[in-house]
């Protein structure tokens, strides 16, 4: 069988693109890191086009090969630096970087209060592995299912679930007692 | 806040994730409009939805990416990609498709951008570049990003300056460690780690509209020195101890035509 064209190909990662940043995103906990490591995937795939069956789930394909990356990627990061990845990394990384809040980061368009609950979620969300990490960002971001989430990152669909509920179960743990009149929903 | 029931908890996740049969979820309406904890619930929950969306939501794809890919096949495509061989009238087809490709990506996705990306702005923040330098030497002074990829260093300079940048071969003196975004000039400005006669260099690189002229010359207190040069349509500045030699020369452009190119202005280290 033929290997993917370069349309295909381009086509392909375009529409997946969002979903493999997200999973890149996920696992390396840095947004900008993420768009590099997506690229840094592609090429790796396009020297690994004839391994892919043209008709099977090209998502899955390529987010294992964004998965891998974005993990080697981690490593070396944390080998480098010899402590784990900063509880704000993932939300804001470089402008004032530590000085910077996901609240001060969105203060400016949203309230106060949702700034500093968007904060609470960001450090939370940090604090998960990144298996389980990139679990919940498909899930709430892309509304995959548990199956389609499995078939992505190549883990039995009972661990997706789990990893989604505890990852929630622990978000809404690192939330502090709400207040009456707290923030409202978007 | 306590956490409901497992059986009901498991309900109400199935039920916001819309999961249920129209009579599960009616039965579950019902337990929302009778029990607060279970209103607190799912009102909390939805937020949380609501913040990890705000917080992650992806970025558009970059259309000079998708040509990268393009230049990428073809030259992968030799090598280890079981592709029939293309004629060169073919290539230039492909060629013709893909940038037809990308131009209809970048319509719809340039619509698109408006509500996805940085949609949400990162408050960026004015501050010394000496100051930033410091930061990063408090931090252990090491690169984001290892790049040894020229083609991907290229396109990383491309996708956040506009100007595909490679570096040239550095003095024995001169070691390159890596990449780092740690702002500087703008939110979007790439640093490059170096080692320069033994001292730690920081060389912040952006475009030159978006030059904010951060003070340049001597910080004796910080014992450091901040020069800056413009060349290919960007502003450079470098910051190291005073007496480093400059990087003016470890910057050269791949050149397709599409790029400026253009010497480097003087040196200004001395505006302070």
């Amino acid at each position: 069988m033929d290997a993917l064209d370069e349309q295909e190909f381009a086509g392909l990662v375009s529409e997946a693109y969002p979903r493999l940043w997200t999973v890149a995103a996920a696992v390396v906990g840095d947004r900008h890191r993420a768009e590099d490591i997506v690229q840094e995937a592609v090429m790796v795939g396009l020297t690994r086009l004839a391994t892919y069956e043209r008709g099977t789930n090209f998502v899955a394909w390529m987010s294992q090969i964004v998965r891998y990356t974005a993990l080697n990627a981690r490593k070396s990061e944390q080998k480098r630096k010899a402590e784990p990845i900063d509880g704000h990394q993932l939300v804001e990384q470089d402008a004032g970087r530590s000085s910077a809040t996901a609240s001060e980061t969105f203060r400016g368009v949203l309230g106060e209060n949702q700034a500093e609950f968007d904060d609470h979620v960001a450090k939370a969300i940090n604090a998960l592995d990144p298996d389980r990490r990139a679990c919940l960002l498909l899930r709430i971001l892309h509304n995959h299912s548990y199956g389609e989430i499995a078939q992505q990152l190549g883990m039995p669909k009972g661990t997706v679930e789990s990893h989604v509920h505890r990852a929630k179960a622990a978000l809404r743990k690192a939330l502090p007692d709400r207040q009456p009149g707290g923030p409202g929903d978007e | 806040m306590s956490d409901l029931p497992r059986e009901t908890e498991a309900r109400v996740l199935a039920f916001l994730d819309d999961e249920l049969s129209p009579a599960e979820r009616e039965e579950v309406l019902k337990m929302i409009d009778s029990d607060p904890s279970v209103a607190e619930y799912v009102r909390l929950q939805r937020q949380i939805d609501n913040s990890v969306r705000r917080l992650f939501r992806p970025p558009a794809i970059d259309p000079v990416f998708l040509q990268r890919i393009a230049s990428r096949y073809q030259a992968a495509s030799g090598d280890t990609v079981a592709v029939a061989a293309a004629r060169p009238a073919r290539r230039q087809l492909y060629a013709a498709m893909l940038a037809t490709a990308a131009s209809i990506a970048l319509a719809v996705l340039g619509i698109r951008s408006v509500f996805t990306g940085d949609e949400v702005t990162i408050a960026y923040r004015e501050r010394p570049l000496v100051e930033v330098y410091q930061q990063c030497v408090e931090e252990g002074f090491e690169p984001y990003w290892v790049c040894d990829d020229p083609a991907l260093f290229a396109a990383t300079f491309e996708r956040r300056q506009g100007v595909r940048l490679a570096l040239t071969e550095l003095a024995d003196d001169q070691r390159m460690l890596g990449l780092a975004y740690l702002a500087g000039i703008s939110r979007e400005s790439t640093s490059l780690l170096a080692t320069v006669a033994g001292e730690q260099t920081i060389v912040f690189i952006d475009k030159i509209d978006r030059d904010w002229h951060p003070s340049t010359g001597e910080f004796e207190e910080a014992e450091l020195h901040v020069s800056r040069w413009e060349r290919f349509g960007l502003v450079f500045y470098q910051v190291a101890p005073p007496g480093t030699p400059l990087l003016t020369e470890a910057f050269d452009i791949v050149t397709d035509g599409a790029n400026p190119g253009g010497g480097t202005t003087s040196v200004e280290d001395d505006a302070k």
